[in-house]
């Protein structure tokens, strides 16, 4: 969920450099070890050769473990992703080149076909819906959705169900967030990226410090200077926790109360705009001084006036962005293979030190402290103790709940 | 402007044709016309039914939508969305009257004062548009931004203070106030009123400037009782080609307005893109914006009685 219009590979580069030199040095070492670590991978297919053949077998009648396409795995080595732009480690030369997937080429012998196509989570889900409804290959194997819109996918059936003898690396994920609502046990779903919402500001153009979000909605000085997402559960959970409720259990009164919150808000003209992925390219600008803001994103600018609040007063939200399989995937074991990979503790640290976001592989934060010191000490990579305990998850609502919430917001952003 | 004094051609004996050639001759303007009308049954009769037929229907995207013949949708889309019908239509107005006012000086001196240069002038005024509209009125947010040259020129002049306590603008910036909104619309689409407006006035013989002036007419003179009325199919033609795609254009609100200044092409847009139940609501108010566009044009153009037009 980081921002493509405004991404400027060079400073991101600079950033990353700035923040360790010993870096560099490491990833490339890094990157030798992962291909030695090839064996990991070509172990798991070995597994799954003679694992589990496909889940429809063991699978309980009238459950929704999503449709199966042909599985070409094992004949087509190849692979097609769907992902967010710049949401993935970028060569500090070529910012086609992305280092850890080439090295999960390399070992699986799998081509993958990477394409940064999502662009916000409603959008992608209506333009696919088509196809799936139909029983027609989406056209990728392999999608990153966020983790609100699981049950969705699931309800409708959209999903399949992962063969965990393809990833044994399945067992690293982080309690909590195997145990999350929207998909316990990770069954469906494996973690990319995990963050917060949070608020992020403009030190030259707001002179007091903002602590909580009840300032960001209500403060005169910041009048028509902030912008909010236009995702329904992003801007909600902000709401409702500023209103003091619980975004991971509320009820509908109080969601129209936080409903009413924004609106009064809007109303009175307190907000710039309600945007959806380009946030970050007005924030830089200069043209929002405050903004909502996913917590790895400020950091990856490298802006030193632009700063994030680590927590706000009345928490935050956490969120998942998981890969997913979706029906009639033509790779779907391949898929899982590359799931595998991205879970392995050393890989993960390498893609949060870069994307900036929150490690949830077990292991992985010891890597990121080898790797890039820096990175480990920032509290929105590593979290403390505190933060972990106020952050809040999305409620997992009903389809028919979601749809009511999100049109009704829909309708109070007036764009 | 010269009248015909020919005498209606006298009726010679034509030989009657063969009975079949007269029925192929007969069939000829038919099949002459039949790639226009499957042209217009395919991409303009089919749309606007679909169209017409989803307003009435109920459902969602995952469970399907029904033909329920619900008017209902008409009704909820007027109530939610009267803000937004209201902003498209005074901002594609005030975009159509300062396109003609800007326009019309500019194609005047094209087709009047132009001399050799006309072509490349009107190269000029189309050029632009070889860019993509997006990437153009994108880079409109960089030119204004809060902290950019123009924006602070016109925060030491005290302008947007001004405009500020009119409603134009909001705080000290132009970017997300409808101020920045009407720009953007009149920038992108003042070519499409320069265009006609310079054919209709390129038609003119300047001769009749200088009987004018012979007649004691000065040259403001000249123009209201001259060159206007003669111009009017451009006026007209112009204000067409501007206010349509104006009143249905969102990308301006978007890139340049704020939460309050939204359209009904936004709507539109968000209905059918991001609500898996949007369809019927999004039809209805589509189909209203075009009736609604259609009667407008219609009383104006009997209004402006320009059948030459037409």
């Amino acid at each position: 969920m980081t921002d493509s219009s405004s991404f400027d590979p060079a400073r991101f580069v600079n950033a990353t450099r700035a923040r360790s030199t010993a870096a560099a040095m490491s990833r490339r070492s890094l990157l030798r070890g992962l291909s030695a670590g090839g064996l990991t991978v070509a172990g798991a297919a070995a597994l799954s050769a003679c694992g589990v053949k496909g889940h429809s077998t063991g699978a309980a009648g009238g459950a929704k473990i999503g449709l199966a396409g042909k599985d070409l795995s094992d004949q087509d080595k190849t692979l097609l992703w769907a992902n967010w732009p710049a949401y993935i480690d970028v060569d500090d030369k070529n910012p086609n080149v992305h280092p850890t997937l080439d090295a999960f080429e390399k070992q699986s012998g799998v081509k993958v076909t990477y394409k940064e196509v999502i662009n916000d989570n409603n959008d992608w889900y209506t333009h696919i819906d088509p196809s799936l409804s139909k029983g027609v290959f989406i056209g990728y194997d392999l999608m990153v959705v966020s983790d609100y819109m699981l049950p969705k996918y699931r309800a409708n059936n959209y999903i399949q169900e992962l063969d965990l003898a393809n990833i044994p690396n399945h067992k690293n994920i982080l309690p909590d967030v195997m145990k999350a609502p929207e998909d316990p046990g990770r069954r469906f779903s494996t973690p990319w990226a995990y963050g917060y919402t949070t608020i992020a500001y403009n030190k030259n153009l707001v002179h007091e410090p903002i602590t909580s979000i009840a300032e960001v909605f209500t403060r005169p000085d910041l009048h028509g200077k902030v912008s909010l997402f236009s995702e329904m559960e992003d801007t909600m959970a902000l709401a409702l926790l500023a209103t003091g409720h619980d975004p991971s259990n509320f009820t509908g009164a109080q969601f129209n109360q936080a409903l009413d919150y924004v609106r009064k808000a809007k109303d009175a003209g307190q907000f710039r705009a309600f945007t959806g992925n380009d946030y970050l390219s007005d924030f830089q600008q200069g043209n929002t001084a405050v903004t909502m803001a996913y917590s790895g994103d400020v950091a990856q600018l490298g802006k030193p006036e632009l700063t994030t609040v680590d927590l706000p007063k009345e928490g935050m939200l956490s969120w998942s962005d998981n890969m997913i399989i979706p029906n009639y995937a033509r790779h779907k074991k391949n898929a899982e293979l590359l799931m595998n990979y991205y879970l392995e503790p050393m890989v993960a640290a390498v893609l949060d030190d870069y994307i900036d976001y929150i490690p949830v592989v077990t292991g992985a934060v010891a890597e990121l402290k080898k790797l890039d010191h820096t990175a480990a000490s920032t509290p929105l990579i590593v979290p403390t103790a505190q933060m972990r305990a106020k952050a809040r998850g999305f409620m997992a609502v009903s389809l028919a709940q979601l749809d009511d919430y999100t049109s009704r917001f829909q309708q109070v952003t007036g764009q | 402007m010269s009248v015909s004094l020919q005498a209606p051609p006298a009726k010679s004996p034509v030989p009657q044709p063969p009975p079949a050639a007269r029925r192929a001759g007969l069939l000829t303007p038919w099949i002459l016309l039949l790639p226009g009308l499957l042209w217009l049954v395919v991409f303009f009769l089919v749309p606007i039914l679909t169209s017409v037929g989803a307003s009435v229907q109920t459902g969602n995207a995952d469970q399907g939508y029904r033909l329920t013949w619900d008017w209902g949708n008409y009704g909820h889309g007027l109530s939610d969305y009267l803000p937004q019908y209201g902003h498209s239509l005074l901002y594609s107005v005030l975009c159509t009257v300062f396109c003609l006012l800007l326009g019309y000086p500019v194609a005047y001196c094209i087709a009047f004062r132009g001399g050799r240069f006309k072509s490349l002038l009107m190269a000029l005024v189309v050029v632009p548009s070889f860019t993509s509209f997006l990437i153009r009125t994108i880079a409109w947010k960089t030119i204004l931004s809060d902290n950019g040259p123009i924006v602070s020129v016109l925060n030491d002049l005290h302008v947007l203070n001004a405009t500020t306590a009119m409603g134009w603008t909001v705080g000290n910036h132009v970017l997300a106030s409808p101020a920045a909104v009407v720009f953007g619309m009149v920038y992108n689409f003042l070519p499409f009123m320069i265009l006609p407006l310079y054919t209709s006035l390129e038609k003119i013989d300047p001769r009749l400037h200088e009987a004018g002036s012979d007649l004691y007419c000065d040259t403001f003179a000249t123009w209201r009782r001259v060159t206007l009325p003669l111009s009017m199919p451009g006026v007209v033609g112009g204000t067409l080609l501007t206010f349509i795609p104006a009143v249905g254009d969102y990308i301006n609100a978007q890139l340049l307005g704020n939460p309050n200044t939204g359209v009904v092409g936004q709507k539109i847009e968000d209905l059918f893109l991001r609500q898996t139940d949007g369809y019927p609501v999004g039809s209805a108010i589509s189909v209203v914006l075009m009736a609604g566009t259609l009667i407008l044009v219609l009383l104006y153009i009997r209004k402006a009685g320009t059948e030459d037009l037409i």
